[in-house]
């Protein structure tokens, strides 16, 4: 998928593990690897927008089109 | 996903279904033996043995009804029932009887796929590419078996009315009542083809975040 999800990078701007996302934006650790991994197929904008809000960042921080 | 808030009417069709498979079950092993018995001659004290088909003829008779004072002319077209033959020989019983476990073994068949189809929706597991395995292969049991009746029908159709003499009943055709069995597999086909794209469906709502 050409749209890649940049969640490490930006994790490890903030110095922040998984773990804290998790609690911080009430998401299960197996959701996050998914979306870490770049296997999930959608995101919700209530994920993204609790996403942004834990890691104070824009979505296009986090997401990223890498064209073919 | 599984869930134990299963509706009622699953768990009936689901308990209705392991009965309905464990005594048909049951009668095929029956069958089996004795056919099996009979085959290697166990029952050497009788030599010919008598056999009910049951068959559905177009025929031609005609009678009366009488009712509230007056007589009424009644024509029997076609007729449903069980034929006995008596004293048919041993190996054509046998042969007929091999057939009817190939019939049977169809039928515990679709039984079996539905069975392992309603214990998976019972245990919540709609979409899975294991249900769309069961419906497909109940969809090609039932083709399996229209084809069957289809050609039975046909061969008994031609060897009955050149072979069977009544007085008074003049025999015509015979006919199959299958057709219900091609709708049933093509509609199970389709509902395969229906669960495929929910088990997608089902993949991208899991893949969701």
């Amino acid at each position: 998928m050409p749209i890649v999800v940049n969640l490490d990078v930006v994790l490890a701007q903030r110095k922040m593990s998984l773990t804290e996302l998790s609690e911080k934006v009430g998401l299960t650790m197996a959701n996050l690897s998914i979306l870490k991994q770049g296997k999930a197929k959608a995101i919700r904008f209530s994920t993204l927008m609790a996403i942004c809000e834990a890691l104070d960042c824009q979505p296009g921080d986090l997401l990223e089109y890498r064209g073919p | 996903m599984t869930t134990n808030n299963t509706p009622l009417s699953i768990k009936i069709i689901y308990y209705l279904t392991q009965f309905v498979f464990w005594v048909t079950l049951l009668g095929a092993l029956l069958a089996v033996f004795f056919l099996g018995a009979g085959t290697l001659g166990l029952f050497k004290e009788t030599t010919d043995t008598s056999l009910d088909i049951p068959l559905r003829l177009e025929l031609e008779e005609t009678g009366t009804m009488t009712a509230y004072g007056k007589t009424y002319q009644v024509e029997i077209r076609d007729a449903v029932g069980t034929f006995e033959f008596s004293g048919l020989p041993r190996r054509v019983t046998t042969v007929i009887m091999f057939g009817a476990l190939g019939f049977l073994a169809l039928i515990i068949s679709v039984i079996w796929f539905f069975r392992k189809f309603i214990i998976n929706v019972k245990q919540g597991l709609y979409f899975t590419d294991g249900n769309i395995g069961y419906l497909k292969k109940m969809s090609y049991c039932l083709l399996g078996l229209w084809i069957y009746i289809l050609i039975i029908s046909n061969i008994s159709a031609g060897f009955f009315m050149s072979t069977l003499e009544f007085d008074t009943v003049q025999f015509k055709g015979s006919k199959s009542e299958s057709g219900p069995l091609l709708f049933g597999a093509l509609f199970i086909w389709v509902l395969s083809h229906i669960f495929s794209k929910g088990v997608k469906l089902q993949q991208e709502q899991d893949l969701t975040i």
